[in-house]
């Protein structure tokens, strides 16, 4: 026997993917009140999850438990970012700031470098040979990174040789972006039919 | 108090950032505990800013209701949504018919999760079918050089990803090049091609330049160059 | 044929069929050197093998301590008691609890079988729910008392443990002082493993510009240990069914520092099945046991493989700390035109013309995201714009902080453009977190306001094209800017004006034309054209038959 919370859930669930599509058509007064009951709820989702996954774990518990209480030294950042609401007092807010912003900046650089950066480079350092094919492929991509950088350069006036180069640049960026735009239109579509599948499903009660 | 309010900050930015930096290189427990104990010190801190999250909705909509705006009465809707998830999230006991309190399994929270919030994401997320199709009709009325081609290789990808395409490439006659047989038409090759060639190739020029950008961010930062982020006034 | 000939064949099968399977090359030119990466707690061994070792070759490495590492492990007189004291309060607290638990698990169950069978037998419905009522009634006791005994357990976790696992300390040193007890036992380091799975010493070059190759040792096999496996001997000490703890069944031990191991090699062979007997047959067989010598692992201060990472890192620091300095002298820096931009004044024009406000969107990524600070930075000059032009400027958020800072920006925009006045706090406001509501209200808003302009900048998700879409649907002159290199492709089709990647950090720059900014993108080329250099001379020297894969070396990263 299937519980009665899930079946009165599962109509209430079919009647507010109904809301939702209804979006697709115009603006209607169901898909408001679906968007607003779904702002409602995915605030409290979010200030629970917050509170739940990491003020309890991470202070009160800390605190209670562990008698941690270096804790209390972001615990009051964080009311100092609360404190932006008083006037007089919003200067503190750049305390945490500082800490949050300066230490991710810190934190990231050498990130970006050896996760982001280099393996592109490394990438292009390819050897030119395996036949005819590769070498005109590997002299493409050449091509292609040296004018798409080119077209990147802000303190060169993009006129004569540099402004042919940017050309060819951008035009390498545009069928990049249609490679990656046809590529995602097909994956998008079935999603669409995932969704239609669930509403099918659930009025023949399966 | 001027050094409190500006030089203060930007060490703290500074220090911060090169501990953060050098720790990177370091191979010990002493620089591991200090990534984590940063990474959670950070999780607290914005996580305490929720509040101000909260402060900002409640307001919006009470000034929405207030001020009698066009579609205030969806704001109570709002308001009760937010209030009800609280309420099961907070309240320290199990709801009637409900096995669990907070927000474990079984427990009103997680019932409310499951048959709202979960399908409302899931169909938004899938509305954007609809919108690729007319963003794809939009495609189709290019109107420059650059569309032109942004057009010819998304169609090319478009119909080398479906059945048709290979009934079209089988259907051209063949020919021979660097001791291979190649179709004249040939939807998977050029798809092949597309993504790895031009399209690797260009988005790798994009992306050096825009990790580049982000490196000279972070030194702005470090070095108290960049500050918008601090705010403001005094 | 006669008893002692059928005998005869049995033993001669016996010994030339397992024998000859054994045959494994043997290590040799072994050297053990520490890890030059690692906090201390691990040894490298390198050796070269006689031959291409097949699929069926294993090895396992096993390591013998002397009484230095039991010592590390040894429990002084105080965690000693604390960690007694903290068991005996358990088995206090949790010993009647335990039993409890236990009958309420066994009457659940019960309750749980009496239902489905009702179910089964087709009972009154009325029944069905009072067995159902039942259940969910045993269900909770049983859940309330498996939560009692959790929050015991984990109390006692909180007191044992003291910088480190008092309990896995305790279980290590038994462990180990079995072992050295018993004439110093070999401990198992790593686990059985198919020699071709090991790495080579060509596939990790550790060391900055050095190619493994060159040095002729790209053939050695390169492997790693790091811990040891201790397994619970399940004796008294460690009998936790008064407590109701989980017991370890085994945990590897990371290696400790400074403290010397020997090291002793095995490999095994594949037997094939042996025909007179099944049952003993197949699988892998000891070989040889070689042994390695000794072997000290030691924390280093500096993790080697990263050079190349620190050189690149500081390298392009330097160049673009060094054009900003240079900027702060020669201020009027040129900078190339950037289509998107040239737009805003004319965007902004138009919603003051129409009567409708000007949206504006940090993307959905938080504050530490580089590029929602990209998008904060171009905010402040949009508001300035704005103030100018006396349009109303909407800003939805997606993070709280955002949000704050957003204010902040905004205002001070308005302040510098001579009308504080105009400044709305209220209009720059926090939406939520979830990324398909914030599209929803974000769409609900435009379809709503009818703001004539759109601005889309920062890092964006799948949600960008329902928000580039909408805002097309209403006729509105979009800007976007990002460098999500996926949403691209969308922004180009639905708006007017796309920044692609690098053009959305060069905005503030160029909007604002303070020098620091413009020399900073000054040295953001400089460095592009250097990597251009090293692609570019990575190629002649391939052509020309040179060493290029020094480059290639150069930036791979470990």
């Amino acid at each position: 026997m299937i519980p009665v919370g899930e079946v009165i859930g599962t109509w209430i669930a079919v009647g507010l993917t109904l809301m939702m599509f209804s979006f697709i058509y115009k603006d209607n007064p169901a898909f408001k009140f679906g968007e607003h009951l779904y702002l409602g709820i995915s605030v409290g989702y979010y200030v629970n999850i917050q509170y739940w996954s990491t003020i309890y774990p991470l202070v009160f518990q800390q605190m209670q438990q562990n008698h941690n209480y270096w804790v209390l030294i972001p615990t009051l950042l964080g009311i100092f970012i609360l404190l932006r609401i008083i006037p007089s007092l919003s200067w503190l807010s750049r305390m945490s700031f500082a800490l949050y912003i300066g230490g991710f900046a810190g934190y990231s650089l050498p990130l970006i470098v050896h996760s982001l950066l280099l393996p592109q480079l490394s990438q292009t350092l390819q050897p030119y040979g395996g036949g005819v094919g590769p070498v005109i492929n590997q002299i493409i991509i050449l091509l292609a990174v040296f004018s798409t950088l080119i077209y990147f350069f802000f303190s060169l006036e993009h006129r004569k040789t540099v402004g042919v180069i940017s050309r060819v640049g951008i035009v390498f960026i545009m069928v990049s972006f249609g490679a990656s735009f046809g590529y995602t239109v097909m994956a998008r579509i079935s999603l669409l039919i995932g969704r239609f599948q669930f509403i099918i499903d659930s009025f023949r009660g399966q | 108090m001027i050094f409190l309010k500006r030089q203060l900050p930007i060490i703290i930015a500074f220090v911060a950032g090169i501990m953060m930096w050098i720790r990177y290189y370091i191979p010990s427990e002493v620089s591991t505990n200090l990534e984590d104990g940063y990474l959670e010190w950070v999780r607290i801190i914005v996580g305490f800013a929720a509040i101000l999250g909260i402060l900002s909705l409640l307001q919006h909509h009470m000034l929405k209701i207030r001020m009698k705006r066009p579609g205030f009465a969806f704001s109570y809707v709002t308001i009760a949504a937010f209030a009800l998830m609280m309420f099961a999230g907070f309240a320290p006991f199990n709801f009637p018919g409900f096995a669990e309190k907070n927000m474990e399994t079984g427990s009103l929270f997680n019932w409310l999760y499951e048959f709202t919030f979960i399908p409302m994401q899931a169909t938004m997320f899938s509305v954007l079918a609809f919108f690729i199709a007319s963003a794809a009709f939009r495609a189709f009325r290019a109107r420059s050089m650059e569309a032109t081609l942004l057009l010819v290789a998304a169609i090319i990808m478009m119909v080398g990803r479906v059945p048709i395409g290979d009934l079209i490439s089988n259907a051209t006659p063949t020919f021979m090049m660097f001791g291979n047989e190649y179709h004249f038409i040939d939807f998977e090759e050029w798809t092949g091609w597309l993504l790895n060639v031009p399209n690797a190739a260009a988005k790798r020029g994009i992306l050096l330049g825009v990790y580049l950008s982000q490196i000279a961010i972070s030194i702005r930062i470090i070095f108290g160059i960049e500050r918008t982020y601090m705010g403001g006034g005094d | 044929m006669g008893m002692g000939k059928r005998l005869l064949a049995c033993m001669a099968l016996l010994l030339l069929l397992p024998l000859h399977a054994y045959a494994v090359p043997a290590p040799a030119d072994v050297e053990l050197s520490d890890v030059a990466n690692d906090e201390g707690n691990a040894v490298a061994i390198s050796w070269d093998w006689d031959g291409s070792p097949t699929e069926a070759d294993q090895f396992s490495v096993e390591l013998r301590v002397n009484d230095q590492l039991l010592k590390h492990f040894e429990l002084s007189q105080q965690e000693m008691q604390t960690l007694t004291d903290a068991r005996n309060w358990l088995s206090g607290e949790v010993g009647t609890l335990l039993d409890q638990r236990s009958s309420a698990k066994a009457e659940m169950d019960q309750a749980q079988s009496d239902l489905d069978q009702s179910i089964i037998d087709k009972l009154p419905g009325s029944e069905v729910a009072g067995l159902r009522r039942t259940y969910w009634q045993k269900y909770r006791v049983f859940r309330r008392l498996d939560k009692q005994i959790a929050a015991l357990q984990a109390k006692f976790a909180a007191r044992t443990y003291k910088g480190e696992d008092l309990r896995l300390k305790a279980l290590t040193w038994e462990f180990l002082n079995e072992a050295m007890r018993n004439g110093g036992e070999w401990i198992s380091a790593a686990a059985m493993a198919p020699m071709a799975s090991v790495g080579t010493k060509g596939a990790r070059t550790d060391l900055f510009g050095v190619n493994a190759a060159r040095r002729n040792d790209a053939g050695r096999l390169y492997f790693t240990v790091d811990s040891i496996s201790v397994p619970n001997p399940g004796t008294a000490a460690s009998d936790d069914s008064s407590t109701g703890l989980e017991q370890f069944a085994s945990i590897p031990i990371n290696l400790v520092p400074d403290i010397e191991y020997q090291l002793r090699m095995s490999t095994y062979g594949a037997a094939e099945s042996n025909p007179m007997d099944p049952a003993a047959g197949g699988g892998p067989q000891l070989a040889e046991q070689i042994s390695l010598g000794t072997v000290t692992p030691r924390g280093n201060a500096f993790d080697k493989s990263k050079t190349n990472n620190l050189v690149f890192a500081l390298l392009f620091s330097m160049i673009i700390l060094a054009f900003i300095i240079l900027a702060r002298r020669n201020p009027n820096m040129f900078i190339r035109r950037i289509a998107g931009l040239e737009a805003v004044d004319e965007a902004i024009g138009r919603a003051t013309e129409m009567g409708k406000p000007v949206m504006y969107l940090t993307g959905l990524q938080s504050l530490s995201e580089l590029s929602t600070l990209a998008a904060i930075n171009i905010l402040g000059r949009v508001a300035g714009k704005i103030a100018d032009y006396e349009s109303d400027l909407i800003v939805p958020n997606r993070d709280p902080v955002v949000q704050t800072v957003a204010q902040e920006v905004v205002k001070e925009g308005y302040a510098t453009a001579g009308r504080p006045d105009a400044y709305r706090e209220d209009n720059i406001f926090f939406l939520t977190d979830d990324q398909f509501s914030f599209t929803a209200a974000t769409c609900g808003i435009m379809m709503r306001d009818k703001p004539a302009a759109i601005f889309l900048m920062g890092y964006y998700y799948a949600e960008s094209l329902l928000l580039a879409e909408t805002g097309a649907a209403t006729g509105a002159i979009q800007i976007a800017g990002t460098d999500a290199e996926h949403q691209l492709p969308f922004f180009i089709v639905t708006c007017d004006y796309t920044l692609i990647g690098e053009e959305l950090y060069a905005a503030s720059a160029y909007l604002s034309r303070e020098p620091m900014l413009l020399g900073s993108l000054k040295g953001q080329d400089i460095a592009k054209a250097l990597m251009m250099a090293i692609i570019l001379l990575q190629a002649i020297l391939f052509i020309f038959n040179g060493e290029w894969k020094f480059f290639k070396d150069m930036v791979t990263p470990l």
